[in-house]
């Protein structure tokens, strides 16, 4: 099934959940204002993500719902039992709606109506009538009025309320009505202000309907009630009903089409699109019937961390082998061992996502922060399909929302701009992922005016970071983005640059055990490159010791290991060592010193690491053999600690600390910029 | 503070508000900790070092799973350690949703402290381990210190543990 799809049903069922909890609670508790508000949000969110999906039924009984609870909550009412009941009743009914959309599109189930207009019939303390409102037990087909010609018929005429807003649709008084009877006439008004005196907020039109149902008087002005809130409505019944009068019922539509672009509200126009969508939606969920069932993720978390634990128990297990152990022995352990690695990688697999599921949640944020901004900006999305961990998809939600924000905001210039530049009005922001070298790379790259580093130094200076006569290098520039309280953006925005910044979005991701790099060019753009593990659990590292402490790095990082022999070290200054590696010169990082501890004259090893092209050599003691570790956090009940990580248990259940490879990097790279600093 | 001010069972003997706290011995002094904050007292077993980390920072260590860190109380009041012998111990406490150990040279007794009792530490401990006093109590013959363990397991002046 379309992942959209499935978010919109996973986030409707918890939905669904929510709302029962919230009123099976009254039963056992005291009324309370509050389960009205959580009832309000619920059918509110309800209706929002019900319209974006195309879902008119649900939508509309979810507004139906919401409305309802409008009523209670200005009032502060709790609720009745009577009420809660018929409440109940209406979860239920999302739940029947919900199923039908999945199975039969939008269809829609005809006792909803009947079953609001009971809910309001009760908050507006009438007694609900037994022959115009059938009990949602008992289906019925309202919108079936029972005779044409003998109905009664109404001139209804209907004006918004000034400030109309998008909560009120006039299109769905219209629709409303139509389930109840027949809209023989339907004329707009307008009443349009010279241009100067015109506020674009406002509604300057009305409706004049002439209606004809079977039913009562008082269910239309409650139905209009319902719909037209704050709006002026008159009914005047007329008693002789002509035939004559009747006007084609196609007609009505085309009348009611045509009024639209005078009425300052988006509502209307996004309607018919989204009925128009419902169509494609449709054949797409009923297609996506997948087999699949629904599991909590805190029930495959725990399977994970049992899996978890059992990869600890077996690297105990393969620890405890010696040279006598017996030859059946060490091939049962073998075979345990590709076992749990397979059993590993299905428990794995299940709680793998495609970036779709992150990815599409932008193309709406990017139109609206643009529309905003008065910019124009297209976002390219690329390799949607990547798999990654679900856990590290939320987690990264938030650090991808703010770079596409930040290059909306300060990345792309607005439309004079880019002209005068030569470039295309539209701005591109390109979003893509791709899986490798065993890590996730997404990628956020704008075709905007790129950083300006000079202003970037500017501000350093400005905050005693640098002096005056300091000229760091580009990279060292862009990493004064990522520290905590700098920000260029000139004017704090509506936007961008509420505070969080940067050094949230690095944080975020090197929590993930991931980095963040960029890139820019002045007048050609800006590319932000997130790189994060393939998963936060399990991964291959390579055991490193010094004096008696043993460290673990990630295994895709090493690219080679060999003796060290001081022939190859070359120190400039005194301060940037290197190692020559077949002709090429590497930036040397002790362990030792990186760990705190003293050096020793004798001579060790050297491992080879890299990170995006970099690469540094590390000096250190010994290597303790290749193993799978599970990547256990140091700030779930410790701190964050620099240099490393997390942490690891080993076979013999000390823990050891993970290297984190960036970290030993930048150290290299800083020793070299201070050796540029010197000559 | 707000621990010893928690109400809980009351005496029915005495009627007086007692709470449940484990006391221990650090040098000659006797030492309190709510028991309520008490997971578990497990043997010491020998922590892996974190660079960096202040001195009274043993290590972290692996509790069933999760890595937790321990603090050696003598270091954290400035004490010189001890060497570990049998009866080192590590008190495995949480507070503030963080779960940490707490190395002692033993412990001794779960005691009932009569909370209207507890006086106010007198300022004659420094200013630096004042914060980590809650009060003193007499309880028969024997003086017992209270103890803060959120201000002994300080975590946002750890947070900032740079290589």
């Amino acid at each position: 099934m379309d992942s959209l799809m499935q978010l919109f049903y996973d986030e409707a069922n918890e939905m669904v959940e929510g709302m029962e909890q919230v009123l099976l609670a009254l039963e056992s508790g005291e009324p309370d204002p509050e389960t009205v508000n959580a009832l309000f949000r619920y059918a509110h969110s309800f209706k929002g993500n019900s319209a974006a999906m195309g879902f008119t039924h649900l939508s509309k009984f979810t507004h139906g719902l919401e409305s309802a609870m409008e009523v209670l909550r200005k009032e502060q009412r709790t609720l009745t039992p009577e009420l809660a009941t018929l409440l109940l009743q209406a979860v239920d009914m999302i739940r029947t709606l919900l199923e039908r959309t999945r199975t039969e599109g939008d269809v829609g189930d005809p006792t909803c109506e009947p079953l609001l207009q009971q809910i309001n019939a009760v908050i507006n303390g009438e007694t609900p009538q037994p022959t115009a409102v059938p009990s949602a037990s008992a289906p019925a087909t309202p919108a079936e009025p029972p005779d044409v010609q003998s109905a009664p018929q109404y001139r209804i005429t209907y004006q918004p309320a000034p400030t109309l807003s998008a909560e009120h649709d006039p299109l769905q008084l219209l629709s409303e009505l139509r389930d109840y009877g027949q809209v023989l006439e339907c004329r707009f008004r307008e009443q349009i202000p010279p241009l100067e005196q015109l506020k674009t907020d406002a509604c300057y039109g009305s409706w004049e309907l002439l209606y004809e149902t079977a039913f009562e008087p008082a269910i239309v002005r409650a139905l209009l009630e319902l719909v037209a809130e704050g709006a002026e409505v008159r009914i005047e019944p007329l008693n002789a009903p002509s035939s004559t009068e009747t006007v084609q019922p196609t007609a009505t539509e085309t009348v009611v089409a045509a009024p639209q672009p005078s009425v300052a509200t988006p509502a209307p126009t996004e309607t018919p699109a989204a009925t128009a969508a419902t169509a494609a939606v449709n054949t797409a969920a009923s297609k996506g019937e997948a087999q699949s069932i629904r599991v909590s993720t805190e029930k495959i978390d725990a399977l994970m961390n049992l899996v978890s634990e059992i990869v600890i128990a077996q690297s105990m297990l393969s620890s405890a082998q010696t040279a006598d152990t017996d030859e059946r022995t060490r091939a049962a352990i073998t075979q345990m061992e590709r076992h749990v690695r397979e059993l590993h990688e299905r428990v794995m697999a299940i709680r793998l996502l495609p970036v779709s599921y992150l990815f599409n949640r932008f193309p709406r944020m990017v139109r609206d922060t643009a529309a905003k901004l008065g910019k124009k900006v297209n976002l390219e999305v690329e390799g949607e399909e990547t798999e990654l961990d679900r856990t590290l998809l939320e987690a990264l939600s938030d650090p991808l929302t703010h770079l596409i924000r930040n290059a909306i905001d300060h990345g792309i210039e607005p439309p004079d701009e880019r002209r005068q530049n030569g470039k295309p009005e539209t701005g591109t922001i390109k979003l893509s992922a791709y899986q490798s070298e065993g890590r996730i790379y997404i990628e956020v790259r704008d075709d905007g005016r790129g950083i300006n580093t000079e202003r970037v130094r500017q501000k350093a200076i400005q905050l005693g970071w640098i002096t005056e006569n300091d000229h760091p290098s580009e990279e060292t520039l862009y990493d004064f983005l990522f520290q905590p309280g700098f920000s260029t953006a000139q004017q704090v925005s509506d936007l961008s640059g509420r505070g969080v910044g940067m050094d949230v979005v690095k944080r975020n991701v090197e929590s993930l055990g991931g980095s963040i790099s960029v890139q820019s060019k002045r007048g050609e753009g800006t590319r932000f490159l997130l790189r994060v593990p393939l998963t936060l659990a399990i991964m291959d590292g390579l055991g490193l010791t010094v004096a008696e402490e043993h460290y673990i790095v990630p295994l895709t990082a090493v690219v080679e290991a060999f003796q060290y022999e001081s022939l190859q070290h070359t120190a400039l200054f005194d301060q940037y060592e290197m190692v020559n590696v077949r002709g090429e010169f590497i930036p040397l990082v002790r362990l030792r010193q990186f760990v705190g501890l003293p050096e020793t004259d004798h001579d060790g090893l050297i491992v080879v690491l890299e990170q995006e092209g970099e690469q540094i050599a590390l000096l250190i003691d010994g290597i303790a053999g290749q193993q799978q570790v599970v990547l256990k956090s140091l700030e779930e009940n410790f701190v964050r600690v620099q240099g490393f990580a997390g942490a690891t248990i080993l076979g013999d259940g000390r823990v050891a600390l993970i290297l984190d490879v960036s970290d030993l990097i930048r150290r290299g790279r800083q020793s070299a910029e201070r050796y540029a600093a010197v000559a | 503070m707000a621990t010893i001010t928690q109400p809980t069972e009351t005496k029915t003997t005495t009627e007086m508000n007692t709470d449940k706290y484990l006391v221990f011995q650090i040098g000659n002094e006797t030492y309190g900790v709510p028991l309520l904050q008490v997971q578990e007292i497990r043997t010491y077993t020998p922590a892996t070092r974190v660079p960096n980390a202040p001195d009274y920072v043993l290590g972290v260590i692996n509790l069933r799973g999760n890595i937790i860190a321990v603090i050696d109380a003598r270091t954290r009041f400035g004490l010189p350690p001890l060497p570990e012998d049998e009866s080192t111990v590590v008190v495995v406490a949480q507070v503030n949703d963080k779960i940490f150990g707490l190395r002692l040279d033993s412990v001794s007794d779960v005691m009932d402290i009569p909370l209207e009792q507890v006086q106010p530490t007198p300022p004659i401990a420094s200013e630096a381990t004042q914060r980590f006093l809650n009060g003193v109590v007499q309880v028969g013959e024997r003086v017992v210190i209270l103890l803060n363990l959120r201000e002994i397991f300080d975590i946002d002046a750890l947070s900032q543990i740079a290589a």
